[in-house]
């Protein structure tokens, strides 16, 4: 079902999936190019969710997706703000579900129980985005490096690979990372070499130049995250 | 075909270059491990673009916990799988 919550005078849509009377879910996509990727994974994964009675909010964050407001207003701080007024009306809100720099925000609402799937730091999403667009320059017969190209973006906002980013989503972006928590379950691809408390199968469709989708891999998200709420 | 020089370090840096390529490209592990040294990238994959590329290059950064700087990106890095993994081999012994 689409619902809305208001958010600094505007309406911003929020899908919400299963029964109304379940612990709630807040989940986090990743942000930028790379939620674009995974929409229809996340939107399944909700879907799964739901079946397995487990209910979730999927928010437009403030100038992503159908909200009418311009991404160059938003911040990671706007957005977390964001997330406690979604919550305040939409809630109560007892999980929090992140993917990639959706981890980057799941800190909002305080230190809430918290499943990340491949959490990144601020500076990866960043430093992406800037080489996209050193390429983009370079095309276009223009040499510009990654120091120059933050030093205009700090001072007076910058667009990257589509996206318009103000000065203080820039800074914000630059020194984000992860929030550590009492209660989080760390989980990633079984054949990361990194650390974590769960394996997932399925692979990082945030990354994939063609987007794609993997049912098998909503299903799994699901699973986990359905277990994990129930303890 | 040229074989690729394995031994083991390099046997790990190859299959993340290879693991990294799989997972932009959305490949098999079977295509990425028929992939030899002569492999063309840039020029014979469409779906490598100017995103793909820069996704690739943090990808690679942080999986094998390097830093690749401006300047050391060209269009001959992307022109075969062998140039990518001598790139990644070099960044690692550096």
């Amino acid at each position: 079902m689409i619902i809305t919550y208001q958010f600094d005078g505007n309406d911003e849509l929020c899908l919400r999936f299963g029964p109304d009377d379940t612990l709630r879910l807040l989940i986090l996509p990743p942000l930028f190019d790379e939620a674009n990727r995974v929409r229809h994974l996340v939107v399944e994964c909700a879907r799964a969710l739901a079946e397995l009675g487990v209910s979730s909010l999927l928010p437009d964050l403030p100038g992503c997706n159908e909200s009418v407001r311009s991404l160059d207003t938003a911040s990671l701080s706007l957005w977390q703000a964001a997330l406690i007024t979604c919550s305040d009306q939409l809630g109560p809100v007892t999980h929090v579900a992140s993917m990639r720099g959706g981890a980057l925000l799941d800190g909002a609402l305080g230190d809430r129980q918290r499943w990340r799937l491949a959490p990144v730091k601020g500076g990866q999403l960043l430093r992406t985005m800037l080489r996209t667009r050193i390429a983009s320059d370079r095309e276009a017969g223009i040499t510009s490096t990654s120091e120059a190209l933050m030093e205009t973006a700090r001072a007076q906002g910058i667009e990257l690979a589509g996206n318009s980013l103000s000065p203080c989503m820039i800074r914000e972006l630059d020194s984000a990372v992860p929030s550590d928590g009492s209660a989080i379950r760390l989980v990633r691809f079984a054949d990361d070499p990194l650390d974590a408390d769960g394996r997932l199968k399925g692979a990082p469709l945030w990354l994939r130049a063609e987007p794609a989708h993997n049912p098998a891999m909503a299903t799994a998200m699901a699973q986990d995250i359905a277990a994990w709420m129930r303890g | 075909m040229s074989e690729i020089q394995t031994n083991g370090q390099n046997d790990a840096v190859e299959r993340v270059v290879r693991n990294v390529l799989r997972d932009i490209l959305g490949l098999t592990d079977d295509q990425v491990t028929g992939f030899d040294r002569d492999t063309e990238l840039f020029g014979s994959l469409p779906e490598l673009d100017s995103m793909a590329v820069a996704g690739l290059l943090t990808e690679m950064e942080d999986r094998l916990d390097i830093l690749i700087e401006d300047d050391e990106v060209d269009g001959e890095l992307f022109e075969n799988f062998g140039n990518l993994v001598d790139f990644a081999r070099a960044k690692i012994a550096a």
